[in-house]
């Protein structure tokens, strides 16, 4: 098959493209561990208050400068509303649904979760600038969506 | 009669082996696509470092 100089060249570039986009993918998701939010723990929706961590909404310290912040979810609101975190400290969210599917959004960070009844989500993110970051809810919710947000203040 | 047989072999006309057609120039084709795969390539890079920077 007769093949432009031009169209080989395109063609190499875009495999060279192809291969260099995917080994780096794999190498974040499989060394860093950078992958999609998701977490494997279930919980029963209509017992969240009651089932550990999230019977203790709040910071639990688990390293040095690095803690666990458990923060339910619910219409239309997230516990607690509003949280003060060391600067620097790294923070791993971890979240679950009381009753629909929410979202649970930290602009400024790659923490975007989708909060679905029954299964907790996690999500790691260090805050290395101090001031008020805002968790929102991107998933439609209900009468009060727009509401639902809580504040971290990072000092 | 091989004269007769001559005259007939140059009036046969051989078949003409199909011409390659003319190329097309393709130079402004492959400077439009290198375009665009170069911004294909910085816009991923672009999102790439700044969920690096976030993270």
């Amino acid at each position: 098959m007769h093949l432009h100089k031009f169209e080989k060249i395109w063609l190499i570039f875009g495999g060279i493209t192809l291969v260099a986009f995917l080994i780096t993918l794999g190498v974040n998701a499989f060394s860093h561990g950078h992958h999609p939010p998701s977490d494997l723990s279930r919980v029963q929706p209509a017992m969240v208050d009651q089932t550990a961590p999230f019977d203790k909404p709040g910071l639990v310290k688990t390293g040095e400068n690095k803690y666990d912040l458990n923060m339910p979810s619910f219409v239309f609101g997230y516990a607690p509303n509003e949280i003060e975190i060391p600067l620097g400290a790294e923070i791993t969210f971890h979240t679950t649904s009381k009753d629909v599917v929410h979202g649970f959004a930290i602009p400024g960070t790659n923490v975007n979760m989708m909060v679905v009844p029954g299964h907790v989500n996690s999500a790691t993110t260090t805050f290395k600038k101090p001031g008020d970051y805002v968790i929102l809810c991107n998933e439609y919710c209900g009468a009060g969506h727009h509401m639902m947000m809580a504040k971290i203040v990072v000092k | 009669m091989a004269q007769i047989q001559k005259q007939t072999d140059t009036k046969q006309s051989l078949p003409v082996p199909p011409q390659p057609e003319e190329e097309t120039s393709l130079r402004g084709t492959f400077a439009s696509v290198m375009i665009l795969g170069t911004l294909i390539i910085l816009s991923w890079l672009s999102a790439f470092f700044l969920f690096l920077e976030r993270q």
